[in-house]
């Protein structure tokens, strides 16, 4: 369930729309959320003005050209490879 | 002994070369070599065996219940490997969730799950890498969600499971101190600081009432009292680096920020040892 926490943080982080409506109405908003009571109740009592503050900085981010930090089709196969091939016998 | 450098941009390469007397160590961002060609690695191979070179990674996101990227983890060796220290750090953050990329580094909710998952994260790194990294303190605008724990006890519990050093940075730990009515002083205090391998030093901005971490402005005053209060309280020596994005500017204003952190480290270590006397 904490996954599914961090995913929905970072739409509340990521979409205005949902931020929107998060702000306006976070019960009716938080239903539709696949989390635990616990985490809904504290997602309540967010820190707004963090939050908004917070999505802000992420989207000034997101904008600013940035140097290509993807990795390397190679590094990419490998990847795949160690997670789905067994371990070589040396 | 203390030894102190720069987060290193290439643009700075000419300067850094002629100037490196007053500088002790470099470090890299990882990411900007991910893409990075033979040629590259070369350069970077070539700087690593002038000055001792320490790898930042940024885009890897460790502190996360999901899987780390591996693909990310085989890049970074490389550029470790090119480096040649062995060293290289990662924040205490989450960078991507369900396939959502955030952009830039998030405070992680502070909890048991996120420990679990970050433990994990740092040994599948370090079986690939060959060393663990060290782990750093992240700076937040929003006090994270569903957080168990406060910032200090998550960083604790975080260098335990991982068995990692800390990269501590003292603009963080001011801007957080700030943003949330903290005293730092305390929060130094209740971390485990024999772990401190590293510093980072930056300068942010007020951002409507929080400090933003935002890399582009001079090490502002209470983050040296901060390194003061470091070197008073730690024996081990400390490497420290201080940090800028966006444009660099030129050597000379590093050069100045260096020799005010030599400075405050000076007049800590001299205390501690008044303290001892």
């Amino acid at each position: 369930m904490s996954a599914a926490l961090e995913i929905w943080l970072a739409r509340l982080y990521t979409d205005a729309e949902l931020r929107a409506r998060f702000l306006a109405d976070p019960v009716h908003t938080l239903r539709e959320a696949q989390l635990k009571a616990e985490q809904r109740r504290q997602l309540l009592s967010i820190d707004r003005e963090g939050l908004r503050l917070h999505a802000h900085s992420l989207d000034v981010k997101r904008r600013s050209p940035a140097p290509c930090a993807r990795p390397r089709w190679r590094d990419r196969v490998r990847a795949w490879c160690a997670e789905r091939l067994p371990p070589r016998r040396d | 002994m203390d030894t102190f450098g720069i987060a290193y941009r290439p643009a700075l390469a000419a300067s850094v070369f002629e100037q490196r007397a007053q500088i002790d160590v470099l470090e890299v961002i990882a990411d900007d070599y991910f893409g990075a060609g033979k040629r590259e690695l070369a350069a970077l191979a070539l700087l690593g065996r002038h000055m001792p070179t320490r790898v930042h990674a940024v885009s890897l996101g460790l502190a996360t219940c999901a899987r780390v990227d591996m693909a990310r983890v085989y890049a970074l060796a490389r550029v470790v490997d090119a480096a040649g220290s062995g060293v290289w750090s990662k924040h205490l953050a989450f960078v991507r969730a369900g396939g959502i990329e955030l952009g830039h580094l998030c405070a992680p909710p502070r909890t048991p799950a996120t420990l679990e998952g970050l433990a994990r994260n740092v040994a599948r790194a370090r079986r690939v890498i060959g060393s663990a990294p060290a782990l750093e303190n992240v700076a937040t605008l929003i006090d994270p969600p569903c957080s168990e724990l406060d910032e200090a006890a998550f960083v604790r519990c975080a260098l335990e499971l991982a068995d990692a050093p800390l990269l501590l940075d003292l603009h963080n730990l001011h801007a957080n101190a700030r943003n949330f009515d903290w005293d730092p002083i305390a929060y130094l205090d209740t971390l485990p600081l024999s772990r401190v391998r590293s510093v980072h030093l930056a300068g942010g901005r007020l951002f409507q009432g929080r400090v933003l971490d935002d890399h582009q402005h001079a090490v502002p005053e209470p983050v040296y009292t901060l390194l003061e209060a470091l070197a008073a309280r730690v024996s081990q020596p400390l490497e420290v680096i201080v940090e800028r994005d966006g444009r660099p500017p030129p050597l000379h204003v590093y050069l100045a920020e260096l020799a005010r952190a030599r400075l405050a480290v000076t007049r800590g270590r001299a205390q501690q040892l008044e303290r001892s006397a």
